[in-house]
């Protein structure tokens, strides 16, 4: 019985920073239907930015801001090289896909230039290894602060989309790019400002994630798009709450498959498993039909 | 308030207005009569900067705006209530209303959105409900306090009676008087036309992207040739 609640534990904690990644996510595929392969690329930049901060002796807190701010620029960045150039000469949203995947492809050759291929680490911290054993269940505290510094993420998220003004110009955009335009919505800055949330959570889960399997290398943020699209699709396109669910049933299955099953099936599972939800529900698990999106 | 000169637009290469002029004066109600496809929401959506203007000028209190991006547009006082209401039908009727209120930077906000509520009963007792969960003329309501919630001092109506019961329209026309009254100035398209003259001051008809007929409601009322077309048959 301890082994099922071990992998509990294990799994919200991996199961939050893959929701944390899923709503950035969300946000750019689902509300403004813009395919972003660099999604995964701003994932792994805010890992090494985060790692930097560490290493220059920057608190961990400080450094997760880093994180933060860090993938919220690049998130920036990537609309302002490529979709914003292809919106201004009005290109197909499939151009985006490719021009975004080249520009993956640019920031994952970048970050082996500069950080080396060899897998990288945090530096140790003897507060985050603090760990409690509790009827033979093992809690690292690094494990509670991930999943609380992902809850906070996904409030200030929810907040901003439903009570500031921000958020009412980016539903608005998601609505209709004409709608927005009639009410004195700035389209492309609203867009922009999507794109700095969306890069803010995936730079975020970037350091989570770095910091729960201690691992950060240039190539982490190839697998974590497939399971961003995957958990999107899950819990229903452009849903928010759908999306930090969809993380967690993720992080529990992976969990309970390299438990239960074999390491080698963990991801086998995973999809396999999602793809028999879909079947039965192909919109989602969380969507409904007149309130789909954000 | 408004003055339109030479005004040509269209959607790509093809002009719909071959050049139409018309002035709307401070504290008016001007409208804008025409059948279907004679250009009537082609003039609102280049007035407001929805689509770019070929040629011609568009002076607003004096000042060109014609070359002006939307959103400038609504930050210097004109707002759009866009045919067909177009309000955003997943979002709740207040935050409907407050995403109206984006281009301000003042803190009136909440009061003026009181002041929606109070004249429209039905937005308040709505406003946690989905704007697509309400009928036509309730969207009608919420497109125009939309609207009014950007302080417009010139307010863009197009066809605000589509589809709507008598009744309603009758509600709708009502407000548009008040709105008028209180001192903004309007400018109505409409298809139907006597509810139209009944609120407007004065008149254009336009056809096939040019202004054929103008006049004070009075005269387009007496014209054959407006009541032939336009008011033939109609209520």
């Amino acid at each position: 019985m301890s082994t099922f609640f071990q992998q509990v534990v294990n799994g919200i904690s991996l199961g939050s920073t893959y929701a944390v990644f899923a709503m950035g996510c969300t946000l750019i595929f689902g509300v403004l239907n813009i395919v972003n392969m660099a999604q995964g690329a701003l994932f792994m930049g805010g890992a090494y930015l985060g790692l930097e901060a560490a290493r220059l002796g920057l608190p961990a807190p400080l450094a997760l801001v880093v994180a933060l701010l860090g993938g919220g620029v690049l998130g920036v960045l990537s609309d302002l090289i490529v979709f914003r150039t292809l919106r201004a000469r009005g290109g197909h949203r499939w151009m985006g896909l490719v021009a975004s995947l080249a520009l993956a492809r640019v920031m994952v050759g970048l970050a082996q230039e500069i950080f080396g291929t060899q897998v990288q680490r945090y530096p140790p911290s003897a507060f985050l290894s603090i760990a409690w054993e509790i009827g033979g269940v093992r809690i690292q505290l690094l494990q509670v602060v991930i999943v609380v510094v992902s809850v906070v993420l996904m409030a200030l998220l929810a907040i901003t989309l439903q009570r500031s003004s921000t958020g009412r110009a980016i539903r608005t955009v998601a609505f209709s790019e004409d709608v927005a335009r009639i009410v004195g919505v700035p389209v492309g800055r609203t867009i922009m400002a999507t794109f700095f949330l969306a890069g803010a959570l995936a730079g975020a889960a970037g350091m989570l994630l770095g910091n729960l399997f201690n691992v950060v290398s240039p190539f982490m943020g190839d697998q974590m798009l497939v399971k961003g699209l995957t958990v999107i699709i899950l819990g229903g396109l452009g849903n928010v709450p759908g999306a930090v669910a969809g993380g967690f049933l993720l992080g529990l299955i992976e969990v309970f498959s390299v438990a239960y099953v074999s390491s080698s099936f963990r991801d086998a599972i995973g999809f396999g498993l999602i793809f028999l939800i879909l079947l039965v529900k192909p919109t989602g698990l969380f969507s409904r039909v007149e309130d789909r999106r954000a | 308030m408004l003055e339109v000169r030479n005004l040509r637009a269209g959607y790509g290469a093809v002009d719909v207005l071959e050049g139409i002029s018309l002035s709307v004066p401070t504290g008016a109600c001007v409208c804008l009569l025409g059948a279907n496809g004679a250009g009537k929401t082609t003039t609102l959506s280049a007035i407001c900067g929805l689509i770019p203007a070929s040629s011609g000028e568009i002076l607003l209190e004096g000042r060109e705006i014609r070359r002006l991006r939307m959103e400038t547009v609504v930050r210097r006082g004109v707002s759009l209530v866009p045919e067909g209401r177009r309000v955003v039908a997943n979002m709740t009727v207040e935050d409907n209303l407050l995403v109206g209120a984006y281009t301000r930077g003042d803190d009136q906000v909440g009061s003026d959105l009181e002041a929606v509520y109070r004249r429209f009963g039905r937005l308040h007792q709505r406003r946690k409900q989905l704007a697509g969960s309400m009928s036509g003329g309730e969207q009608q309501m919420l497109a125009i306090g939309r609207a009014l919630m950007a302080r417009p001092r010139l307010l863009l109506l197009d066809e605000p009676s589509m589809g709507l019961a008598p009744q309603v329209v009758n509600d709708i026309f009502r407000t548009i008087r008040e709105i008028n009254e209180a001192g903004t100035t309007v400018l109505l398209v409409e298809q139907n036309a006597r509810k139209a003259l009944s609120v407007a001051s004065y008149g254009y008809v336009l056809e096939t992207g040019r202004i054929s007929f103008e006049g004070s409601a009075d005269t387009l009322l007496k014209s054959s040739q407006v009541v032939e077309a336009y008011l033939g048959d109609a209520s």
